[in-house]
């Protein structure tokens, strides 16, 4: 029973820090005795969660906490861990109430959480709302800010239509195969596909609409740019890496179920989802100058990458059989994707007031330290080696080599080095040497140098002795049912 | 360990150099000459137990756990061909150092920081035997580079270092590509999932497979060497560094690529490699023609010289895809002679851009009258660089031309006549710069380091033209374990 428990401890744990929170805002408001809770509760969450790791695999109806729910609920609680050590001294800079930024961001974790872990549509939905819906008042939160204002009503309609495309899918899928849970689902509608019953396919369609918009892949990728630029950079970093890894887990255990790959019409719909992700986001960011909107088009790129990874779950035709190589891939892209965004996301904390790629101009002589690890960070991105982000990319080239998807590796090549140009342009900017030689070398606290430092941990280590990373990636991708 | 010491002392020493600026701006300096000076330590006793003659594949062969979930290892090898390539990164850093030692004011220790991390990258390279640790060598050697350009270059060179990079990522995603088709094939046929050259020579690819394999590496190192029409980023690139990234540039970061396809396009795909043949030796002997007939038209001195590398590196595309044994020599050795005459010549336009503060060839003339030891230098590295019999580049140049003959005599003969454009445009350089009137100001001449680094280059060149059996026995250490391609016959 006590393992059992374990799976859900890191949940009931940030619920109970939610609630206390939600009690401090009613009772009496301190910021900095909520920041502490919030702190203090995030971090046991994690130290549970790390526990968990290696843990034999345990499932309900709803609920599935296999390896990679374990693996990824990690990344999830880190990345919301790291965000609130640096909230205080954001948030103190604002004008508006405080406290409930902290309950917000605590409940958009537990949404994810539940996203990641569901294997039913119910589960799935629920913590899908919990997930946006607090999302929604964070991206909204700098009340006199009538740009944030813009993008959370942005994102509260956009993100209303989406999950209304996904229920009326659920709905449909329901009705013909009489089941809500995904397990069930995935190895039922290829059949019900192969009936030739048009309205599944539109089922499928529309579901895979409802997520392409939470992933913000090409079609439906309009309303990232803006909400990224409206809405205040915490909130950015949690919904760029935490609402989007969520997601992509369960789009992942949805292919991997299923005989999908027989599907050829969904698959070249995929297809060109990827590649015009990877074509069009980085062709948006060429010459982007701002750094949100620049962000939001490279994560549209980022996740049209990843995709190589669903396509690759296709052993009838690949050169070898790899076992569980494509899925390794994706997680461990999406692990080097959330470190290195929420990293870039936090040094953007740390440098206040800066939309401008013009802003970071000669930072690399006056503020050395966050502007190295801000480079690091970038080619991490970019996907040069000793980072994590070239882990990522390598895996997923194996993995698209393995399943032959050339057209897409070329989409793939031309669209690094199209990344590459706009992240290197942000480097260079950072080493201009700037006209006034001002050394105004801003005092870093001991908090930040440890954030700093795990972040690097995180992203140089993972990149220079990567065999860590793998293994717990071979690992607990096995962990499972 | 010798190797790994090797690298990760040059590594630490980058370190160590960012960190001495804080007492003063001249410890930087220091630190990068003294520590390439002891980088040659660990060599010693390879260089000193030399058995050429023996059987033995490589001089120094380790093996490091690295990513057990691939089977990927640090395997780091050393062999004749990368002996000498690691000994002229080392000499070559050293003459870097040597001729930044005044021009770099701002910054030092970052600087120096970069290139002893590039060097360090560099060596990574030549001695990397597993495919995935040569990628990350291979891609890592080019962000300090890049950097270097970036911050230290001249007018325009965020430019030029944008475009360097970019055009090297793109070769270097095809050839991580190809190393990824080549490997899981490999896996597909012998269930053995490795990333190390050892085993990988082994494949039995499909004629197919390996034709697609092999040009995407092909073309990834034909980037880097550069070959027409992959040759856009070099004149930039030469013409913004700093005069010490010029000279790592043009001494052993061109080089990586010509070691790239002797190390593992030639033998991992020999018979793929004799269907391209043809075009490959068409595409050297027109970059032989193109490079020097642009250095022929530049007025920037710095444009001139970097254009005649992609002339002399058409001659490195030529002796490699000969397929036999004379021209792979001559290849290796034209990679040595112009690894030394171009960083000489690239160091004395720097001594010059030093002086005058132009490279433009209109503005100068006449400097024999008011700095004969520069121009006397200068004359001897120019003619070098046209081939005159007795120096390195004739020997090696020499060698190219016999080998391809026997193969291809007609895209020989072009590349044959490249030799008289190089006297063209080398002529040129003299007169422009060393005679005639002149148009400026006196300067001060050579000093003691000045003339003592040119010095060491000429007397590795004239060696290397009188005596080169050494050095092509070295060579030959690597050479003799390639698959015998098609000695000498006709295609």
């Amino acid at each position: 029973m006590s393992g059992i428990m374990g799976f859900y401890l890191p949940s009931v744990l940030i619920t109970s820090t939610s609630l206390i929170v939600m009690l401090m805002a009613a009772l009496k408001r301190t910021h900095l005795l909520t920041n502490l809770i919030t702190t203090v509760g995030l971090s046991l969450a994690l130290l549970v969660q790390l526990a968990q790791l290696g843990k034999a695999p345990y499932q309900t109806s709803l609920i599935l906490f296999d390896g990679t729910t374990t693996l990824v609920s990690t990344l999830l609680i880190l990345a919301a861990w790291l965000l609130s050590l640096f909230l205080f001294n954001w948030l103190q800079n604002l004008k508006d109430p405080k406290e409930e930024y902290y309950l917000l961001l605590l409940l958009s974790t537990q949404g994810a959480l539940i996203v990641c872990a569901s294997q039913h549509f119910a589960s799935f939905f629920l913590g899908l709302e919990i997930m946006s819906l607090s999302l929604v008042p964070m991206i909204a939160y700098p009340g006199e800010d009538n740009q944030a204002l813009e993008a959370g009503i942005k994102y509260l309609v956009l993100s209303a239509i989406a999950s209304a495309f996904m229920l009326l899918a659920i709905a449909i899928l329901y009705l013909y195969s009489g089941t809500l849970s995904i397990p069930e689902l995935a190895t039922k509608v290829p059949e019900l596909l192969s009936s030739g019953n048009i309205i599944n396919g539109c089922a499928i369609i529309l579901l895979l609409v409802g997520i392409t918009f939470k992933l913000s892949l090409v079609p439906c990728h309009l309303w990232v740019a803006d909400v990224y630029e409206g809405a205040p950079v915490p909130t950015t970093a949690l919904l760029a890496t935490v609402s989007k890894v969520a997601l992509f887990v369960v789009l992942l255990r949805l292919f991997m179920l299923g005989e999908w790959h027989n599907q050829t019409a969904l698959i070249n719909i995929i297809e060109v989802i990827a590649a015009a992700s990877m074509i069009i986001g980085n062709l948006l960011a060429l010459l982007q100058k701002n750094l949100m909107r620049l962000l939001a088009y490279s994560s549209i790129a980022h996740f049209g990458y990843i995709l190589l990874a669903i396509l690759a779950l296709k052993p009838a035709i690949a050169i070898s059989n790899v076992d569980t190589l494509a899925n390794e891939a994706a997680i461990t892209y999406l692990y080097a994707y959330l470190t290195t965004v929420v990293g870039i996301f936090l040094m953007l904390m740390l440098l206040p007031e800066t939309h401008h790629i013009d802003q970071l101009k000669g930072l690399f002589w006056q503020q050395r330290c966050k502007a190295v690890v801000l480079t690091l960070l970038l080619l991490s991105l970019a996907g040069i080696p000793l980072t994590i982000g070239f882990i990522g990319k390598f895996y997923l080239t194996l993995v698209a080599v393995n399943a032959q998807l050339w057209w897409l590796l070329a989409a793939l090549i031309i669209g690094s080095v199209m990344g590459l140009f706009y992240y290197l342009r942000i480097i260079l900017v950072m080493i201009d040497q700037p006209e006034s030689h001002s050394e105004t070398e801003i005092i870093t606290t001991h908090t930040q140098l440890l954030v700093m430092g795990v972040v690097i941990l995180l992203v140089i280590g993972g990149g220079v002795f990567p065999s860590m990373v793998a293994e717990l990636v071979k690992e607990m991708i096995g962990l499972t049912f | 360990m010798i190797l790994l010491t090797l690298i990760v002392f040059l590594l630490l020493a980058g370190v160590v150099a960012w960190y001495s600026e804080a007492y003063g701006s001249h410890a930087p300096k220091w630190v990068a000459a003294i520590s390439l000076c002891l980088a040659w330590i660990p060599l010693w006793p390879v260089l000193f137990s030399l058995e050429l003659n023996s059987d033995q594949r490589w001089l120094i062969n380790e093996v490091h756990d690295w990513i057990p979930r691939f089977n990927i290892s640090a395997h780091l090898a050393l062999d004749g061909l990368s002996l000498l390539l690691v000994i002229l990164t080392l000499a070559m850093g050293l003459v870097a150092v040597l001729s930044a030692w005044k021009e770099i004011k701002k910054q030092t220790g970052f600087f120096y920081f970069n290139i002893l991390w590039t060097l360090a990258g560099v060596v990574g390279v030549f001695c990397a035997l597993d495919l995935f640790l040569f990628f990350v060598f291979w891609e890592v050697m080019l962000v300090p580079m890049y950097l270097l350009i970036a911050i230290w270059g001249y007018e325009n060179r965020q430019y030029a270092a944008l475009k360097f990079f970019l055009f090297t990522q793109a070769g270097g995603l095809l050839i991580l590509l190809s190393i990824c088709a080549l490997v899981l094939l490999h896996y597909q046929q012998s269930g053995q999932l490795s990333f190390d050259y050892v085993d990988l020579l082994n494949h039995s690819l499909s004629k197919k497979a390996s034709f697609w394999i092999m040009l995407g590496f092909v073309i990834g190192f034909a980037i880097k060497l550069p070959t027409i029409p992959f040759h856009n980023w070099l004149p930039d690139a030469h013409t913004q560094a700093p005069t010490a990234a010029s000279v790592i540039l043009a001494a052993v970061l061109l080089k990586t690529g010509g070691y790239g396809l002797i190390r593992f396009v030639l033998p991992l795909f020999p018979d793929a490699v004799q269907t391209v043949a043809p075009y490959v030796m068409a595409i050297a002997a027109i970059s032989v023609i193109y490079g020097a007939l642009m250095a022929f038209s530049q007025r920037d001195l710095k444009r001139v010289v970097a254009y005649s590398s992609v002339s002399h590196m058409g001659f490195v595309l030529l002796g490699c895809f000969a397929l036999n044994a004379q021209a792979w020599q001559g290849a290796v050795m034209q990679m040595l002679a112009h690894g030394v005459s171009t960083s000489a010549l690239f160091a004395l336009v720097g001594a010059i851009q030093y002086r005058y503060h132009t490279r433009d060839l209109n503005e100068l003339g006449g400097l024999w009258q008011t700095l004969p030891k520069l121009s006397a230098v200068g004359l001897f590295f120019v003619v070098a660089s046209l081939g005159m019999p007795g120096l390195g580049n004739f020997v090696a140049e020499f060698l190219v031309l016999v080998g391809s003959f026997e193969t291809y005599p007609w895209f020989t003969a072009m590349a044959a006549s490249g030799l008289i454009l190089a006297a063209v445009y080398s002529l040129m350089i003299a007169q422009k710069t060393f005679f005639g009137s002149l148009k400026l100001n006196a300067a001060v001449d050579f000093d003691t380091r000045e003339t003592a680094m040119m010095l060491g280059m000429a007397v590795i060149l004239i060696v290397m033209g009188l005596h080169p059996q050494p050095l092509i026995d070295i060579a030959q250490q690597t050479l003799a374990h390639f698959p015998s391609i098609s000695m000498g016959a006709k295609p």
